[in-house]
């Protein structure tokens, strides 16, 4: 009797705070909630009616997003504005932080920042229309990724196809490949994420694998190293080259000496005479060929037009949008399964998505949410101390 | 009515009869309204700065804490940033000494080949000096990077990095080691060549204005050429070659694109990209403003010896309104090697870069020269392909044409108001000189260059969430540009206001010339060269600014926010070709103040 009066005492305690946060629902929570089950029809009529002729506000990382043909199709305006990442942290923190209003839609990377600053301060609100839940992976939903990215190893290959150079990625931390080119994980988000990463307990089982593989022995765990990804990592960064642009480092290769290497993101080979250029995860290397990494799409927490702002996300998550903004570049990975590469990206020997789950890194945001702090800082002292 | 009220009111009358005369002075005026101006518009970013060195936000606690066991919380007033910071040595003493070093380099390289040209445009017969003086600010108008990718695709060779041909190498088969090619070699040489036409602009200015009586009655009295350089010209030019450090020094120590293109492939790293790259990182960033007040700090310490000195002596006027005829020094059969060999450099570093932008913006896959099109340029349908969302070839491009005229707008209103304020504040500066009003006038203008562009503008972006009638506004830009490159202007005012003999303005005083009219009638036209030298400046960097305006502005407003996007699309031909229209735009401002005023940035020098 005791325990069911207690147990009653705390329901009925309960009870205001259940309604206190039914009634904190902000204007745009409901606006998400309400969004995410309508047609796309009766959500553009809704955000028409709410944004008039004023338009919609887009902070990206990829400046993609600046786009016409939403425009052409909905009638609403769109304005974009391309800082950085760590940049648009910071405009969410000066903007929404202090209720002043500045964007609709946000798109960033970097998973650790998004949940712990981000989301935790309340900046920015998920949004998921139900008709794309079914076609949505559950882990890329919350919060939800809109597209993946990769980043991958090239040769030089001298024009030999078959050369078959690189078989392992132990090979790039070994003084003969010395000078990979690669963009500084201090200035990267998705390369120091891909990093840290690699130290989950699953890649360091892959990465024992190929260094058997590789040298015909165990790893065995040193003073220095009791991680085998830190080995990697630690080798591989003093063996490198950092180079400060993606397109820099695919003409390097182009142009270089056959066995030249390189990691960078696949787009860019588009601007590059690609034909002595092999892409590693086509030869089978052993251990990883890359990393993936996801650029989520969120509601700023004060949007002015969060009906809008859903109905750009829904029109992200289309076909037809995903074709218009990122469809024809090869290295781009729609979050929707039902989104395949287009012809275009395949001539350059892209893979769909599933392809790559198996020999690429993708950032992990789990791992990365329990070790950042310490990774971060280790790698960041051997970048600068190389 | 006692005695003492009658003693108050006597001091009172005396106070404000003080008052009174004191701002009965021009200069005095402009010098308070600039110092509690200055004061308004510095003391807000400078107090940014040193809170965000001493306090710590959410992610920083949470870093420092996993770390450290420091036990902080959002908010906490504490040094950790600077004893993270100073205890690394990786992090900041190693990178700390590379931008000492190279600074200093770029500084000695900036004065000689800068003060060398001035020297032969100024004091010799040299040929084709009006093309020569005019071609050789290109390498300032060009954003520095530039020269680092010229001077990477001259030099890179077989034996270093991926081993891509450079032209020295496939043309003469020579291969130069790894560090010529990258390290603190090219990043201060490059630096330095960057800002010669600083060097050429203060020094030439100098030596031209300068009064030739002087080193012909050295002459006269049988002084050697070197003894009237050590003795007449070197401290004459003194202050000039101050100016050239301070700004050259300071440039370098804050630059960024260089040591990342030329540096970071030598593990070469140098304090800026430190700063850069733990500016990005939110868990870290109090670290980053610990250096900004590094770089402030060393700034403050240049300034402070440039006051000391051009304080001690009592003028280095050498504009006295008395004769100045120059004899040129004849080079005689030297003179068609000297031109010779300055046209090749002047080409490999000016001209070249300009056309390698023209030919990558026609390459249809880049670096190979037999896929030559215009379609970049001229094609009225959407470029296509997997540059879909590009739009229409440069020429029919709303979208570029609409940016760029938001860039010259922009760069138009900051140069006018910046290139004013440079030469009242020069004015008072240089009629005050040695009283602490002056120093502190002197300083705070020069402030605002010691501040990096990506803190600078994330300060007044938070500037704007409080003053909310700012946001996204044109106005907002415009106060940002102008605060930033003040200094540019300050000190061009300063210099050429230093130059002015004060007894040109007594005359004019004597015969009872207005205020407005002795600057504009007298002082304006004798210095006109420097003083629109101190429009052209700001106007060329507001132009290529893209860091500072990032945050405040949307994608398509300016052209360099418009040249990210095409980068990041990989559509090179259309980037290369904006950054052909930036450069194009620039010397055309140049040319038709040329025409309009007979003074440019280089003509005033000797150019002409």
């Amino acid at each position: 009797m005791k325990k069911a009066l207690a147990i009653l005492v705390a329901l009925t305690l309960c009870v205001p705070f259940l309604f206190a946060s039914a009634l904190a629902e902000t204007d745009v929570q409901k606006a998400i909630a309400e969004a995410a089950s309508m047609s796309w029809d009766d959500l553009l009529a809704k955000a028409k009616a709410e944004i008039g002729d004023n338009k919609l506000m887009i902070y990206s990382n990829t400046s993609r997003v600046k786009e016409d043909t939403f425009t052409a199709k909905t009638g609403i305006a769109i304005e974009t504005q391309n800082p950085n990442d760590s940049q648009i942290y910071e405009m969410l923190e000066q903007e929404v932080g202090n209720n002043v209003y500045g964007a609709d839609v946000v798109l960033l990377q970097d998973c650790f920042m998004l949940t712990n600053l981000a989301i935790a301060s309340g900046w920015l609100e998920n949004y998921v229309p139900e008709e794309y839940k079914a076609v949505i992976r559950e882990s890329d939903q919350n919060p939800l990724v809109a597209v993946y990215l990769n980043r991958l190893f090239f040769y030089n290959d001298g024009g030999d196809k078959k050369a078959k150079m690189f078989k392992n990625v132990w090979q790039f931390t070994e003084p003969d490949f010395k000078g990979t080119e690669f963009k500084n994980p201090m200035d990267e988000k998705s390369s120091m994420n891909f990093l840290i990463s690699l130290t989950s307990e699953k890649w360091q089982a892959k990465m024992a694998e190929a260094y058997k593989s590789y040298y015909g022995k165990d790893w065995a765990p040193s003073a220095d190293f009791d991680n085998i990804s830190y080995e990697w990592i630690y080798k591989f960064l003093m063996n490198c080259t950092f180079v400060a642009k993606d397109s820099t480092i695919a003409s390097d290769i182009a142009g270089g000496a056959a066995g030249s290497t390189g990691l960078f993101v696949f787009s860019k080979l588009r601007s590059v005479d690609a034909s002595n250029i092999t892409v590693c995860a086509n030869d089978g290397i052993e251990g990883f060929a890359g990393l993936m990494y996801p650029i989520y799409s969120m509601v700023a927490a004060n949007a002015k037009y969060p009906y809008a702002a859903c109905l750009y996300i829904n029109y992200l998550l289309s076909e037809e949008g995903y074709g218009n903004i990122f469809g024809s570049q090869m290295g781009t990975y729609s979050v929707n399964s039902t989104i395949g590469i287009s012809d275009n990206a395949k001539t350059y020997g892209d893979q769909p998505l599933s392809f790559w789950q198996d020999c690429l890194v993708f950032e992990d945001a789990e791992h990365v949410q329990n070790v950042y702090f310490e990774a971060f800082d280790r790698i960041s002292q051997w970048c600068a101390s190389k | 009515m006692n005695k003492s009220d009658t003693n108050g009111k006597k001091r009172l009358s005396n106070a404000l009869y003080a008052v009174k005369s004191y701002f009965s002075v021009q200069a005095n005026v402009l010098i308070v309204i600039f110092a509690v101006l200055l004061l308004v518009l510095t003391v807000y970013p400078m107090y940014s700065v040193i809170r965000s060195a001493l306090t710590v936000g959410r992610m920083e606690a949470m870093n420092y804490n996993s770390l450290l066991h420091a036990g902080l919380k959002d908010g906490d007033l504490t040094l950790v940033h600077f004893r993270a910071l100073l205890s690394s040595d990786v992090r900041f003493w190693k990178p700390l000494w590379n931008s000492l070093r190279m600074s200093a380099y770029a500084s000695v390289i900036a004065i000689l080949v800068g003060g060398t040209f001035a020297f032969l445009i100024t004091r010799t017969d040299i040929r084709f000096k009006k093309f020569f003086s005019s071609v050789f600010i290109f390498p300032y108008i060009m954003p520095s990077w530039t020269l680092a990718l010229v001077w990477k695709n001259v030099f890179a060779n077989s034996r270093v990095g991926t081993g891509v041909i450079g032209m020295l190498e496939s043309l003469t088969g020579l291969c130069v080691p790894n560090w010529v090619v990258y390290g603190i070699f090219p990043c201060a040489l490059v630096m330095g060549i960057h800002y010669a036409p600083f060097a050429y602009i203060l020094i030439g200015g100098t030596l031209r204005n300068m009064d030739a009586n002087l080193e012909e009655a050295a002459t006269i009295l049988r002084a050697g050429r070197g003894r009237i350089l050590r003795k007449i010209t070197l401290p004459i030019v003194m202050p000039a070659l101050f100016s050239t450090v301070l700004l050259v020094f300071s440039s370098t120590m804050a630059s960024y694109a260089v040591p990342v293109f030329v540096g970071s492939p030598g593990n070469f790293f140098v304090l800026s990209t430190q700063l850069s790259q733990i500016y990005k990182a939110s868990q870290i960033r109090g670290q980053a403003y610990v250096m900004t007040l590094v770089l402030i700090l060393f700034g403050v310490m240049l300034l402070g010896i440039n006051q000391w000195f051009t304080g001690k002596r009592k003028s280095f006027t050498t504009v006295t309104g008395k004769s100045g005829q120059v004899s040129y020094i004849k080079l005689g059969k030297a003179n068609v090697w000297i031109a010779s060999a300055l046209a090749v450099v002047l080409f490999l570093i000016a001209i070249f870069p300009i056309i390698s932008f023209a030919l990558e913006s026609m390459c249809e896959v880049q670096g190979d020269y037999s896929t030559l099109t215009l379609k970049y340029w001229l094609s009225r349908e959407d470029i296509g392909g997997f540059a879909v969302n590009a739009g229409h070839g440069i020429l029919f491009n709303s979208m570029i044409w609409s940016a760029l005229w938001g860039s010259i707008r922009l760069s138009l209103i900051v140069s006018l108001i910046v290139g004013t304020c440079g030469i009242l504040i020069g004015y008072a500066v240089a009629r005050k000189r040695g009283t602490r009003i002056a120093g502190l006038v002197s300083g705070l203008a020069f402030f605002p260059y010691l501040v990096p562009s990506m803190a600078f503008g994330a300060i007044f972006l938070a500037v704007s969430t409080r003053l909310t009638f700012l946001r996204g506004t044109l106005l907002l830009l415009v106060i940002v540009g102008s605060i930033k490159y003040l200094p540019f202007a300050s000190r061009s005012g300063t210099n050429s206001m230093m130059q002015l003999s004060g007894e040109i303005e007594e005359a004019a005083v004597i015969v009872g010339a207005s205020w407005p009219k002795r600057m504009l009638r007298i002082l304006f036209p004798i210095q006109k060269s420097s003083f629109i030298s101190g429009y052209l400046l700001p106007f060329i960097s507001c132009m290529r600014e893209l860091s500072l305006f990032v945050l405040l502005t949307t994608s398509g407003t300016l052209i360099t926010t418009l040249l990210a996007y095409f980068d990041e699309k990989a559509v090179t031909q259309m980037s290369n070709g904006i950054n052909l229209l930036i450069v194009i735009i620039v010397l055309l401002v140049n040319f038709t103040i040329n025409k309009l005023t007979g003074a440019s940035i280089d003509k005033g020098v000797g150019g002409n």
